[in-house]
């Protein structure tokens, strides 16, 4: 067995000893990073979006000289090209070429819930496609045509996922630990149909609508979990980036987005799969549904959350996954270390708690990479059991 | 919002597209999963 093999092996361990809420023999340390690799590699997004290996070596860069136990993605997580090539959609690279942005369009008239409710995937390709992409509204066969090449882009980019997850654990013996995305029915709804404006007037003025549209829409998240396999692997796991409860009270929440949600989250349990709950914002609020949650089948990757309060009130159903802001990784090298071993102090014990920084890294300024570098050497010393 | 007719519908385009995946086994089952797969990452 090569060294890298068996450093894969025992973080794999590492990861989802602490993942059941048992100690395991150190505190795992997960990188949550994206554009920041290609920058860190001295690239830009266009060097790289024409070559699989230059990708992966970005990707892979940051484990020769940063301790980390795994890392949540291994390539560019949109082929912003393929959108292009069909004249639409929400993604493109910044003006300096350093990150992929998004920008909101709404889809979606307001009285269309009906057909969306009816018949999700038919509306959707039927009517929302060619609105969305001015490629499909060229003629025939010159539409189907960038289809078909489009098709051929969406091949590649699946490929892209697996080589570039096997190149870093061939080359750093690191671990990818998503293999699949879901998301929420009613974040669904927000970012690819109505728009955040739009849905949260809907959320007052349509709620029966969103209701029903969200429940049409778990079969769907359901397929596209499952990616045509009848269960599920307890490893790697389907992230979820969860967008909307940050804005919604309560009782927004438990009408219109937890029915749903926990109805995908329990058939994704159902089917022996595990999840990474991107807690985006503030959840503090939403505590009581997060326990209804199966013990033990998720990680929550907190973003704001106080991360005691997190461990404090959900800590005992999912394994805690943060413990540092972007903003302290510029502050002083000390107060970093401070901060990690306050963090680790009170978060580590008993196992369930992975380290890992607030939010993504994306471009070089995001954090002191000397800072970074201390703080993972630290939290992996410091966090031995 | 005015709804364009247009020759195909995109569901018809869609199956053009199913026809052209040499690089599958001629598995209807893998076929459609990997159209679903696509049709979702146009959604997203």
């Amino acid at each position: 067995m090569k060294v890298s093999d068996q450093m894969y092996q025992d973080r794999i361990k590492r990861i989802t000893k602490a993942f059941s809420h048992e100690e395991p023999d150190h505190v795992p340390v997960i990188m949550n990073a994206e554009t920041w690799n290609v920058s860190y590699s001295g690239m830009k997004i266009e060097d790289i979006i024409n070559d699989k290996e230059k990708e992966f070596e970005c990707f892979n860069k940051p484990f020769e000289n940063i301790y980390y136990d795994g890392t949540l993605f291994s390539c560019l997580s949109r082929d912003v090209e393929m959108y292009e090539l069909l004249g639409g959609g929400a993604y493109f690279y910044s003006d300096d070429g350093v990150t992929i942005q998004h920008k909101e369009y709404v889809f979606m008239n307001e009285d269309e819930y009906p057909k969306l409710i009816h018949d999700p995937m038919s509306f959707t390709i039927d009517e929302i496609f060619p609105r969305k992409y001015s490629a499909l509204r060229k003629s025939y066969p010159e539409n189907v045509e960038i289809l078909k090449k489009a098709k051929n882009m969406f091949l590649d980019y699946l490929q892209r996922i697996g080589h570039s997850a096997q190149y870093i654990k061939e080359n750093s013996g690191i671990p990818t630990l998503v293999s699949g995305i879901g998301q929420a029915p009613f974040d669904v709804i927000m970012d690819y149909y109505r728009g955040f404006k739009e849905t949260m007037q809907d959320a007052r003025r349509r709620p029966e609508e969103i209701i029903e549209a969200t429940n049409a829409l778990v079969p769907v998240m359901m397929k596209n979990i499952k990616q045509g396999k009848q269960n599920l692997e307890s490893y790697p796991f389907v992230y979820f980036p969860l967008h909307a409860p940050s804005f919604l009270s309560p009782k927004q929440f438990e009408k219109l987005y937890w029915p749903s949600f926990k109805e995908v989250l329990n058939q994704t349990a159902e089917l022996g799969g595990k999840a990474i709950l991107h807690l985006e914002g503030n959840w503090e609020h939403l505590y009581d549904f997060i326990n209804e949650v199966p013990k033990d089948f998720a990680i929550a990757l907190l973003e704001k959350d106080d991360i005691f309060k997190a461990k404090d009130k959900i800590g005992d159903t999912l394994a805690i996954c943060g413990g540092i802001e972007l903003g302290t990784l510029r502050a002083s090298k000390s107060e970093c270390i401070e901060v990690a071993k306050r963090v680790i102090d009170k978060c580590a014990p008993g196992g369930g708690f992975m380290f890992c920084t607030d939010k993504a890294l994306l471009t070089p300024g995001d954090v002191k990479l000397e800072n970074l570098i201390a703080v993972n050497e630290f939290v992996h010393s410091y966090g031995k059991y | 919002m005015i709804v364009p007719k247009y020759e195909k519908s995109i569901t018809d385009l869609m199956q053009e597209v199913k026809e052209d995946l040499d690089f599958l086994p001629e598995v209807d089952e893998v076929r459609v999963s990997f159209l679903f797969a696509f049709e979702y990452m146009l959604i997203s």
